[in-house]
């Protein structure tokens, strides 16, 4: 799971979903299920030949991964996130601490090689939702097959939730725990959406 | 045919930051996808969406070099040193920014963009270090009109698919040496046609009269039906500046008919005498946004 501290990592700053915050918090909380936005956070697209097997491994050998090419799966190492999207394009999260580092070890190996790295921790972010009843919750915008037994954790997957593009990534443990990315300019959609199904019966409590 | 209207800016040697009308960014990408992935394979090139990324102020308007001086830290700003039609990259207002000289207003304008989390902070600074020089935010309708005065176009209003750069008078910015998509297509016969519908400019006889959009255009108001019709009216705003309507149309073989009288037909039956123009009502030699 990609841990994050809550506060708010610069006062200048305005994450996508900033205008919900309280106390420096995006979050809410519903019966069996809570909601929190990941906001300090850097994120990259990165876009390589699947089959630039030099790359790879010296990619892998800066990072301390393996960058997954196995569809729909994500790893997590030393907390920095890399998600496939697609054939020849991944996502990599990493907290803002660590951020500056992952872009220029990236950077530094892509020189003269067919790929590309490009910030977009500004244009999207992520809402984690977590708890027992996280699969129903999420059930009533996406049509994805949620179950554990079918979307296992360590997968990801691109579908649509209330008309909005996401990414979900399983992490699920002991506790059930989905993240959902989404677009900056789809956030508030998104946000707003996921408190009025808050207020069905079932997760009112 | 004229399927957008953007700037695509060089930042290095093998990187392009490409803008697009905002509703058309959808299908610009999905074109460049297109031809990159099924006619062009060997083409090393990757697209990334960065539409969300970006926040940009767009800062118009005789002062606007005066309040970049105050928020850029030293930045080189002389129309010599940053001219029209360039970018550079530095800080404004302490966040690290792309500025770029164009203007979509035909005033000095330098559009600003930070990464989006940073957007409402430099807005709001931006306000603050402008109030000396008496800054006011404008919304979509007036920057209709700005844009109108100019004749700059908007693709989907101006144009509707089918109108070429030769019918809108920009023949200028197409190649006349490099191949490209649709080359072949602005020889073919239709396509020189002298009675294409073309881009021009209306001005009412009674300035107080602002044409409705969409309107028809006749040659001469008739009770005989069909009556021929020649074109339309695809702009029509009042302008403050120039204090008189003006107004923007595609009229068949217009650009060889500057001066002509013709008429704007009215839902009522009633028709409007203008005159065809150039599309340009306002600084036409550029005055205002190369200093």
């Amino acid at each position: 799971m990609l841990k994050v501290n809550g506060s708010m990592f610069d006062p200048s700053q305005q994450t996508p979903l900033e205008e919900f915050s309280i106390q420096n918090e995006v979050r809410a909380e519903f019966n069996g299920v809570k909601l929190l936005e990941l906001s300090n956070l850097e994120h990259f697209n990165l876009r390589l030949q699947p089959d630039n097997s030099y790359l790879l491994d010296r990619l892998q050998d800066a990072l301390g991964f393996q960058i997954p090419l196995e569809p729909n799966t994500f790893v997590i190492h030393d907390n920095i996130l890399c998600s496939w999207l697609g054939p020849d394009e991944w996502l990599i999260v990493a907290p803002l601490d660590q951020s500056n580092r992952v872009e220029a070890v990236v950077r530094e190996n892509l020189t003269n090689q067919f790929a590309t790295l490009t910030k977009l921790g500004s244009a999207q972010t992520i809402i984690r939702v977590s708890g027992s009843h996280a699969i129903e919750f999420l059930s009533r915008g996406i049509a994805i097959d949620l179950d554990p037994s079918v979307f296992k954790p360590g997968q990801c997957v691109q579908t649509i939730m209330a008309h909005a593009n996401v990414t979900v990534l399983n992490h699920s443990q002991e506790e059930l725990i989905f993240d959902l990315i989404v677009r900056r300019s789809f956030a508030d959609h998104l946000w707003r959406w996921l408190l009025d199904v808050g207020q069905e019966a079932e997760f009112r409590g | 045919m004229v399927m957008d209207d953007g700037v695509t800016s060089k930042l290095g040697d093998n990187h392009y930051y490409m803008t697009t009308t905002t509703g058309g960014a959808a299908h610009v990408l999905s074109w460049m996808e297109q031809w990159r992935q099924t006619e062009w394979p060997h083409m090393q090139v990757y697209f990334t969406s960065v539409t969300d990324q970006w926040a940009v102020a767009s800062v118009s308007g005789p002062k606007a070099r005066h309040l970049l001086e105050k928020v850029t830290a030293g930045m080189s700003l002389s129309d010599g040193e940053f001219p029209f039609m360039s970018f550079k990259e530095g800080t404004v207002c302490g966040v690290p920014a792309r500025i770029f000289r164009i203007s979509f207003s035909g005033e000095l304008s330098y559009e600003i963009n930070v990464e989006a989390n940073y957007g409402l902070q430099v807005w709001s600074e931006l306000f603050e270090a402008g109030r000396e020089f008496g800054i006011t935010p404008y919304g979509t309708e007036t920057m209709h009109v700005l844009r109108a005065e100019k004749g700059f176009i908007i693709v989907g209003q101006d144009t509707d698919g089918s109108v070429t750069p030769d019918d809108l008078g920009m023949n200028w910015i197409v190649s006349k040496k490099k191949d490209f998509l649709g080359k072949r297509s602005l020889s073919r016969s239709d396509c020189v046609r002298p009675d294409r519908k073309q881009f021009v400019g209306l001005l009412t006889e009674d300035p107080d009269v602002v044409l409705p959009e969409g309107a028809q255009l006749v040659d001469e108001p008739s009770n005989s039906y069909p009556v021929p019709m020649i074109g339309h009216v695809t702009s029509s705003y009042w302008s403050a500046t120039l204090g008189r309507s003006i107004a923007l149309a595609v009229v068949k073989g217009g650009h060889s008919r500057l001066g002509a009288k013709i008429h704007s037909t009215l839902m009522s039956g009633e028709s409007i005498p203008v005159t065809i123009s150039k599309p340009v009502f306002y600084d036409a030699e550029g005055e205002r946004q190369h200093v």
